[in-house]
């Protein structure tokens, strides 16, 4: 009896939110997308039920967010046990050693992506158009609506990404057409257990993930495929938590100075 | 000075009372909870089968003999119930009607010392509980504020204004009694209207606006006076300031307090005038909607099960009982040998907490036990019931306030 | 008896990498074929057991207040004489393992093992805890380079093992584990293994998370 937000629900919240997301990805990139849904689905329940046998960690349905993370993100050509072995490395190396959803430091679906991305870079990944952008609209609003993606992050990461357009001297309207870049930016980026914990340190990781996304888009592997929002999220979410102590430590001080 | 708490929730539930008290509930039974004097052990006074006035001394603290709890009305002791460990679980007094009632010797009460001797003498002393830790206050310390709460947001709690109104001077009579405890501040923390006493120098009105937790005394101490181990808050309820009037007025002590009895289990919620430890039980079985109920002593988000309304609850409410589904055994013990599940944040999360702490961090910290963290976040302000909001926004799932009384144990251990 | 267990305690028990967690940065960077981990292994080997062996001869003779110096000097005189043999006899694989032969002065274990052990114990016991600790950082260093080399390139030691997409055959090199990155995984995978199979190397948590039986017990 109680409040609405317990784990499970909200990660079958943020299921229902990526679920047109998904649908648009099968119809952008074909049945590929959909296998490797199901294959990184798989792969994921696996490895949570062993780890509930080994060391009692509760399963969750957020694996079902990782498989429509993968299958959105990674289009491409990989066969099986490449998906296979990235998304164990994902989940295992990036959630389960952990403790599970919930006490991860980065999110499983970027540890996996990084991981394909490194290791088959001759691999071409797709990006995806303006369906796929479109149908992250309602997931979104879902999200924000019942408090689960903080607005602060989604705010303050598109303005990072227009003011590192601007210093790059590039427009960046053109990035929030690449459906991939939008997808990251609020199921990647805006993950609520990876981002930041504190209120204004959410402004700054914002500003952070958006200003890498849009310097490793310009500068490095461009807006063709969805390596940009990953990379930028791996970053960014390892940084979360040095952004949170400095916000800590900044209101610590001056609530110590207030109170004399 | 008024504040507007821009953080908080507002929770529905069914079973609204009706601000209309009730004056002719019959109480045949009350119980004085051990557990209301914390982790000490009790002293019993008394014995089954003695006959007790009310303000007569059932039992006492241990290691600090001189804060007794006193019974509430007379009659005879008819049970004293002991639970784990030989400790005082609760002392049960059936009511026979005679207005058999101690008087204390109001005379001296312009010291503080005095003060304090009257308000030890009659058992009232409880009713001041101290930050940091939440335990009763100790009389031999001097605290630097003292808050008096005369607001409360709780889901279905009585309104505070129209019970204070009826009884406008002994209220008046008890808040200056408090700025006679104290040198330094006493604030008396109320809901937006017209300040209900007049300002002197260290009497502050704090007028408080919000969904709760803006009625919650932490709420209010991280916002006017934080507390530090070596200087300690004191706090207080409305309604105690208003038996303490009386007290000093009429030398007998006034044990009724004005409980709401709501909740969805309830066919007619209402506010009825009980004494202190009513049975709860027998004063909400006529009312009892159908299907099995759970009847809890506090607010459905502090509040804890039990039969005998606690010391400092000023509300009981009725909810449903749910049946436990039976499942596969595996799933069962699967379920039982988990780790505790973590929680996730959401702005649900984040407004569940009254003060500005940095609410993630320090729900992380208390869930894995690290109290320096803790206490750097700033916990010292904070008791059980300020957490209970974000246990019921996490579904139950996570039990913040038992996290916080381990971190806040391992301080006390330490001091 | 306790000469053999100087011998063979570094090996798993208290192996320098994954328990003490030294020298990691070469074991990441010469590890990606299997012929430049040998050499650099018994480069290390080598000059570990002849700076303990000279160190421990002179212990007595050192001033306190500039061993660390004396140590420095001896070890890196002896780092030059073995990169100078690489250079002759191996002049491919030197260039290969560049400036990570001469680092070997730098590395924490090589320095480590003379500061603990050699300035405290006689020349046979140093030599035996040289060899030790050489043989536990080469057991390493070989496990790494032959699953980097393997799973990168589908060879050991050169000869094809997978015969490799590019040359006709079925094997996808996983071009991750040419990356520094892979190294740290395969390390950390190994320091699990490790851990699991001895848990009395696993150190105390310094929290635990919060059970809810904890709150009621006081």
């Amino acid at each position: 009896m109680g409040g609405v937000w317990h784990r499970e629900t909200i990660s079958w919240l943020i299921a229902a939110a990526a679920f047109p997301a998904a649908c648009a990805a099968i119809g952008t990139f074909g049945p590929v997308a959909l296998w490797h849904m199901l294959l990184a689905l798989g792969v994921a329940i696996v490895w949570q039920l062993i780890f509930l046998w080994a060391r009692a960690q509760p399963v969750s349905p957020i694996a079902l967010v990782t498989a429509i993370s993968i299958g959105v993100l990674a289009p491409g050509d990989f066969s099986p046990w490449q998906i296979i072995l990235a998304v164990s490395f994902g989940a295992v190396i990036g959630e389960q050693i952990f403790g599970g959803w919930g006490r991860n430091i980065i999110n499983a679906a970027v540890a996996s992506l990084a991981f394909l991305y490194f290791a088959f870079p001759q691999t071409l990944v797709a990006g995806g158009g303006h369906l796929l952008a479109l149908s992250v609209i309602p997931g979104a609003l879902l999200l924000v609506a019942t408090g689960i993606v903080s607005w602060q992050i989604v705010v303050s990461a598109i303005l990072g990404v227009a003011l590192a357009s601007f210093a790059l001297g590039q427009d960046p309207t053109i990035i929030a057409a690449q459906g991939s870049m939008v997808f990251g930016l609020v199921f990647l980026v805006c993950d609520p257990v990876t981002s930041s914990a504190t209120r204004p340190g959410r402004w700054v990781y914002g500003l952070l993930a958006g200003g890498l996304l849009a310097l490793f888009g310009w500068t490095d592997t461009g807006f063709d495929g969805p390596q940009a929002v990953v990379f930028a999220t791996l970053v960014a979410s390892l940084f979360a938590p040095l952004v949170d102590a400095a916000a800590i430590s900044v209101a610590s001080r001056f609530r110590r100075s207030r109170n004399g | 000075m008024r504040i507007v708490v821009r953080r908080g929730l507002s929770i529905r539930l069914a079973g609204e009372p009706e601000q209309s008290i009730d004056h002719h509930a019959n109480v045949a039974k009350v119980g004085s909870r051990g557990q209301d004097l914390g982790p000490v052990r009790a002293e019993v006074l008394v014995e089954a089968g003695a006959l007790v006035a009310a303000g007569a001394p059932l039992f006492r603290d241990r290691t600090r003999p001189d804060i007794v709890f006193v019974s509430p009305v007379s009659g005879t002791v008819e049970r004293i119930e002991i639970g784990p460990r030989r400790r005082l679980s609760e002392i049960i007094i059936a009511t026979d009607g005679s207005a058999n009632i101690a008087k204390f010797d109001s005379s001296s009460i312009r010291t503080r010392d005095g003060m304090r001797a009257l308000l030890l003498a009659a058992g009232q002393w409880p009713a001041l509980r101290s930050r940091p830790f939440e335990r009763i206050a100790d009389p031999d310390v001097t605290p630097s504020a003292i808050f008096i709460t005369a607001i409360d947001t709780a889901p279905h709690a009585p309104d505070p204004l129209p019970i204070i109104e009826a009884r406008r001077d002994d209220f008046r009579r008890g808040v200056e009694a408090m700025t006679q405890l104290v040198g330094g501040p006493v604030y008396l923390c109320q809901p937006d209207v017209a300040p209900l006493v007049q300002e002197t120098g260290r009497l502050k009105t704090v007028r408080f606006a919000g969904l709760h937790p803006a009625g919650l005394v932490g709420t209010h101490i991280a916002r006017l006076h934080r507390p530090s181990e070596s200087e300690p808050v004191w706090h207080i309820g409305y309604q105690d300031v208003i038996a303490i009037g009386h007290l000093l007025e009429t030398g007998t002590i006034d044990p009724f307090r004005i409980v709401a009895i709501a909740g969805p289990g309830m066919r007619r919620p209402r506010l009825v005038r009980v004494p202190l430890g009513a049975d709860l039980h027998a004063l909400t079985r006529p009312d009892l909607a159908p299907g099995p109920k759970a009847i809890v002593s506090g607010s459905v988000l502090s509040g804890t099960e039990g039969r005998f309304l606690a010391r400092y609850h000023l509300q009981a409410t009725v909810i449903e009982r749910k049946p436990r589904p039976s499942r596969h055994w595996l799933i069962e013990a699967l379920d039982k040998a988990q780790m505790p599940a973590p929680f996730i944040p959401t702005q649900a999360l984040e407004n569940a907490l009254g003060t500005d702490a940095p609410v993630v961090p320090l729900l992380r910290a208390l869930s894995i036990g690290d109290a320096e963290a803790a206490q750097r976040f700033g916990c010292f302000h904070l008791a059980e019931d300020d957490l209970a909001l974000a246990r019921y926004v996490t579904g139950g799932q996570t039990d913040f306030g038992k996290h916080l009384r381990a971190v806040l144990d391992s301080f006390e251990e330490r001091a | 008896m306790k000469a053999m267990r100087t011998l063979y305690g570094p090996i798993i028990d208290n192996n320098p990498v994954t328990l003490q967690i030294l020298g990691i940065c070469s074991a990441l960077a010469v590890t990606t074929s299997l012929a430049t981990a040998t050499i650099m292994s018994v480069a290390l080997t080598a000059v570990l057991l002849a700076g303990s062996v000279v160190i421990s001869l002179i212990r007595r003779h050192i001033p306190n207040s500039i061993r660390l110096i004396v140590q420095i000097t001896i070890i890196a005189s002896l780092v030059i004489v073995t990169d100078q043999i690489i250079q002759a006899y191996v002049f491919e694989m030197s260039q290969r393992l560049s400036i990570f032969v001469g680092l070997i002065v730098t590395n924490c274990l090589v320095l480590g093992r003379a500061e603990a052990f050699a300035m405290h114990n006689p020349p046979g016991s140093s030599a035996l805890d040289a060899l030790g600790n050489g043989l536990g950082y080469s057991l390493i260093l070989l496990i790494v380079g032959f699953l980097r080399e393997l799973f990168g390139a589908g060879t050991l030691y050169g000869h094809t093992v997978f015969v490799t997409v590019h040359d006709g055959g079925w094997f996808v090199p996983l071009h991750l584990m040419l990356l520094a990155p892979s190294a740290f995984f395969i390390l950390g995978l190994l320091i699990w293994i490790i851990r699991a199979v001895r848990p009395a190397q696993v150190e105390l948590a310094e929290f635990e998370i919060a059970t809810e039986k904890e709150g009621a017990a006081r």
